[in-house]
Order: C-alpha cells, then sequence, then structure tokens
C-alpha cells in the first residue's frame, strides 16, 4: 500500500518526462537537426510549415515526429533525407520532395534500416529515387502515403515503397505512381499489402520476390509497364485486386513464376495483354475471378501443373487460355465461358458438352506469333471451328468438363 | 566501268555486315530476361548468350544466364559467345570468361547473384575496398551459382 504514492510520482514523472518539441522558423528550436538532439525517447517534434533545407537527417530514439500543415523536407537532388534506425518511431505527415540519386546505394527519401514498430503515415514523397526503402525490420506500418515519382528520368527511378528482409510489414492505402516498382517485396514474410494503388509505374505496379506468406488485398494495379509479377514465392494469398490496362508485348496482369500453394481469387482483370501468365507453377487455386476484354484471360505455360480454375467469368477475351504444350496437368470447373456454344439439356445449368478453352489458333499464334495478322480472318473461324468438331492440334485433356450456362454472380 | 563495279558491291555490302552477328545492346525499360522474364532495368547488371546460328537472348543477371545454360534449351557446342555488362559502363558487352566479377551481399543485383562484372581484376579491386567481397572469375562464380 504504501507503495502507491511511489507508483503515483512515476507515473507522473513519465507523463511529464514525454515532451512537445515544436520546431520550425522563427522558433526557438528553428530546425529539425536541433530538434531531434533534443528529442529523447517518447518526446514528440511537431515540426511546423516551411521549406527544411538540412541534408541527411538520422532518427535513432522513439519519437513521434509530426507535420503541422505540411512542412517540406527538401534533399536538395543531393541527400538522402531521413534514415531511420531504432524502435517505435512514428513519422506523420510531412512531404519529402528532390531526393538524391546514387549508382552504388539505394538512395531513398526516407530509409528504415534495422528497425521495429514503425510506423509511416500520411506522408508525401515528391521525386525520389527510391521513396520509401526498408530493409532488415519488423513491424512497419507503411499507411496513407503519397509517392509520386517523376518518370522522365526513366532508368535512373527506384522503387516506391522498396521492402526486403523484412516480417511483419502492413502497407495500407498508399498511393504510387512513376516508379520502377511500385511496391517490391525481396526476403518478405507474414506481411499484407492492403488498398493501394499503383499506376503508372516504369516496370510493375506490384513486385514479389521469395517472399512467402503474404498476402495482398484489395489493391489496384493499373497501367504500369509489365503488370504484377510474383516471382519465386510460396504461400501467397490475392484477393479482390484489380488488375487493369496493362497493355505492351510483355505486359500482364500477373506475372506468376514459380509460385506455388497460392490463392487467386475475386480479383478482377480487365483490359491486359495477358491476364494471369504462369510459369513453373503448381497447387494454385484460382477461382471467383472476372476475366474481361484481354488479349488472354490465362497462359498457362506447359511447365505449371496441379492448379485447378474454378468457378471465374471469362468475358469478351480474344483468347480464353494459351498453352505451349500438350501435357495438360491444371484442371478447369465450372466456369463461365463467353464463347461456349454448347446445350443444356436437363436444365441443371451446367452445359452438357465440354468447353474446350484454348482455340486452334491460339496454339498456332504460341508457336508462330506473327501469324496473328490473320486474326479473325474468314480462313480462321474456318479452322476453330473444324478443330472444335475434331480435335487435333489443341491439347484434348485442357477442357472444362462443367462449363456454366450462365454467368457466376460475382 | 569499274565505279559501276564498286557501287554495286557497295549496295549488297550490308549483306556481308548483317551476317556478323554479334552482340545486341540491352534495351533498357524493353527488354526481358529470358530466364526470369523481368523487364530489364538495370543497366548496372545483365548478359548476354549468343548461338551460333546468331539468335541473342539477353538476361538481366548472370545467374539467370547460369540458370538458362544449365536448362540445356542450347547445347554447349551450339554456345558461341557469352557476354557480359560491363558493371562501370551501359551496354559495354565483355567476354564472359575474361570478366572480374565482384560478389557481395552489398551488391544487390536484379536476381540475387550479388555479382558484378569489371572488364580487369585491379577495376573490380577499386570497388571492393568499401564492400570487402570476393573476386572470382566466371568459372569460380559459375559453380558457385545455382
Amino acid at each position: 500500500m504504501k507503495h502507491i504514492p511511489t507508483i503515483l510520482a512515476l507515473l507522473l514523472f513519465l507523463q511529464t518526462g514525454a515532451t512537445t518539441i515544436i520546431a520550425g522558423p522563427g522558433r526557438p528550436v528553428s530546425t529539425l537537426r536541433k530538434a531531434i538532439e533534443l528529442a529523447r525517447d517518447n518526446d514528440s517534434i511537431r515540426l511546423q510549415a516551411g521549406i527544411y533545407k538540412e541534408g541527411s537527417l538520422t532518427i535513432s530514439r522513439s519519437i513521434t515526429l509530426i507535420g503541422d500543415n505540411n512542412p517540406v523536407l527538401d534533399g536538395e537532388s543531393k541527400y538522402e533525407i531521413l534514415l531511420v534506425s531504432g524502435k517505435n518511431i512514428r513519422i506523420i505527415g510531412i512531404t519529402f520532395r528532390n531526393s538524391g540519386y546514387s549508382a552504388m546505394n539505394d538512395f531513398a527519401s526516407i530509409k528504415l534500416v534495422d528497425c521495429s514498430n514503425i510506423i509511416l503515415e500520411r506522408n508525401t514523397v515528391w521525386h525520389a529515387y527510391f521513396a520509401i526503402h526498408v530493409s532488415n525490420s519488423i513491424q512497419v506500418t507503411i499507411r496513407g502515403n503519397k509517392i509520386t515519382g517523376i518518370p522522365a528520368s526513366e532508368q535512373l527511378t527506384g522503387n516506391g515503397i522498396h521492402l526486403w528482409k523484412s516480417s511483419g510489414a502492413l502497407i495500407e492505402q498508399n498511393r504510387v505512381e512513376g516508379h520502377r516498382d511500385g511496391i517490391y517485396f525481396e526476403f518478405v514474410t507474414g506481411s499484407v499489402i492492403r488498398g493501394n494503388h499503383s499506376e503508372k509505374n516504369i516496370r510493375y505496379g506490384l513486385h514479389f520476390m521469395f517472399s512467402n506468406d503474404d498476402k495482398y488485398t484489395n489493391n489496384t494495379f493499373r497501367n504500369n509497364g509489365a503488370g504484377v509479377a510474383v516471382m519465386y514465392s510460396k504461400k501467397v494469398w490475392m484477393e479482390q485486386n484489380h488488375f487493369e490496362e496493362n497493355w505492351g508485348a510483355s505486359a500482364y496482369g500477373i506475372l506468376l513464376k514459380d509460385i506455388t500453394d497460392s490463392h487467386i481469387l475475386k480479383n478482377s482483370f480487365y483490359k491486359n495483354t495477358v491476364g494471369i501468365h504462369m510459369e513453373g507453377s503448381s497447387r494454385i487455386e484460382i477461382d471467383q475471378n472476372q476475366f474481361r476484354n484481354n488479349g488472354w484471360a490465362i497462359k498457362v505455360q506447359a511447365s505449371c501443373d496441379d492448379n485447378i480454375f474454378h468457378h471465374n467469368n471469362f468475358t469478351s477475351n480474344s483468347f480464353d487460355v494459351g498453352t505451349n504444350g500438350t501435357m495438360v496437368l491444371n484442371q478447369f470447373e465450372n466456369n463461365y465461358w463467353d464463347k461456349y456454344e454448347g446445350y443444356d439439356m436437363n436444365k441443371d445449368g451446367i452445359g452438357d458438352i465440354p468447353y474446350h478453352p484454348v482455340s486452334m489458333y491460339s496454339v498456332i499464334i504460341e508457336q508462330n506469333p506473327t501469324t496473328l495478322m490473320l486474326f479473325r480472318s474468314f480462313m480462321v473461324s474456318l479452322l476453330d471451328k473444324a478443330e472444335k468438331a475434331i480435335p487435333s492440334l489443341t491439347p484434348e485433356n485442357l477442357i472444362d468438363n462443367k462449363p456454366m450456362m450462365k454467368k457466376h454472380n460475382l | 566501268m569499274k565505279q559501276v563495279i564498286i557501287s554495286v558491291l557497295g549496295c549488297f555490302s550490308f549483306l556481308f555486315i548483317s551476317c556478323n552477328a554479334g552482340p545486341e545492346p540491352l534495351q533498357i525499360g524493353k527488354d526481358n530476361c529470358y530466364t526470369c522474364k523481368m523487364t530489364i532495368m538495370d543497366p548496372k547488371f545483365g548478359a548476354e548468350l549468343i548461338t551460333d546460328k546468331g539468335k541473342v537472348y539477353k538476361f538481366d543477371d548472370v545467374i539467370c544466364l547460369q540458370h538458362f545454360i544449365k536448362s540445356g534449351e542450347v547445347k554447349q557446342e551450339n554456345i558461341r559467345q557469352q557476354l557480359v555488362i560491363n558493371f562501370e559502363k551501359e551496354n559495354d558487352f565483355l567476354a564472359i570468361s575474361q570478366a572480374g566479377f565482384l560478389v557481395s551481399p552489398g551488391i544487390k543485383s536484379p536476381m540475387g547473384s550479388q555479382a558484378a562484372a569489371f572488364s580487369t581484376r585491379e577495376a573490380a579491386e577499386k570497388y571492393n575496398s568499401t564492400l570487402q567481397g570476393e573476386l572470382l572469375s566466371w568459372k569460380e562464380l559459375s559453380g558457385k551459382l545455382q
């Protein structure tokens, strides 16, 4: 009982121990550098509006840095603006612009190294090489940031949100455009990417490499150089994303390369050259997706096996499925295909004859791309009809035995 | 008459030039790596393999070249040239057997080989002062890449 006053006093001390430093032009603490020097663990810095050109700054204590009325940190195209290395740090509402470029190091506007429990929220990054660069960190939350690269500098642009060897990250509600890859994961596990918007990036909207047990949901990837690439990873969960308008000779909604044990569901693929391109991938379940107005809805290379496609809608695609081999180790079931011309005598909603999603012409194109010139010509449709009646070139096992008569309500 | 012959020969000379297959420059942001399918974006890394018929395969990282050679898609006897990009100069191709490689975790190559190629061992050593990596020949490096 007699300890209570001591505890209370301690609590009071802790309370008053955390101070708030107000920094800004005309204040006693006029620079951010000074404010960071003064701040102790658990302190806050409120940075007032203004333009700060202070070179490279480092935060290593557990502080909260909040921008009032949008202060701007300018890297003058020379410096890496903010280096963060520590735990329990929050950075909120600050604009970073013109960070520098280096050929050897990945210069970033905000760089997190060996961190844990960090929150980056509602910041704006403009004209950076790498915008947010995270390595060797755990429990990093990157939420509601707006990142804009200037693509005029083409190949000299880095990634928007770049994570390397990290775990437990949450990337949420960010907007990234004009970078090399919008969001980049390499050796990142147990992380979530949710509700982001990645657009007009030079290469990929999202790029996954060697990153297992991750989940990305409700994101929009639009008009990126080559779409989204998910490579060399296991157990990736992809749900309710939008893959739109990725046009180009080698652009894909998603490029899946060496992916196993993953689940792709309820996504929408609209106006891509290829909706999903799969190579060396196995045990992926692909269901309840919508494929609309794509060149190819799906391209499955012969190196894929044990994948199952069910309850998807395929509408207005030039080709439904393309493949480069005759061996078929993947399964199609209960999909709706708008090109299906069968009938349903017993009225159970399932077509009575199987559907062949690979047309003869798509087999020919796979072997000889220049024949695309004859697309929609009379001869080609004639050949396709003949092939349908007597299959000879198309893989005969690649069929949907239970094609739906009506579109799934997705 | 002599002039006619020369001009006719001149007209056909392009035939001889076009037969002379060499490396094709990597178009950054346009070309794809043949193995990993990624768009080639980093001008400091990359490799090419040219077959005896002059077909050029492009790669974004030497590890992708190594995987391609191992896959056996092109037979060993049909390979005419193997080239690697000079780390110090964009689209400068070096014969892979003569290049010096610097391997260090500090080198962020596109597909994780962590190897940069240099024209000479000295050039590689110059970079190595900060990186503390290993200097290897292609023979030594290719044995390590899996």
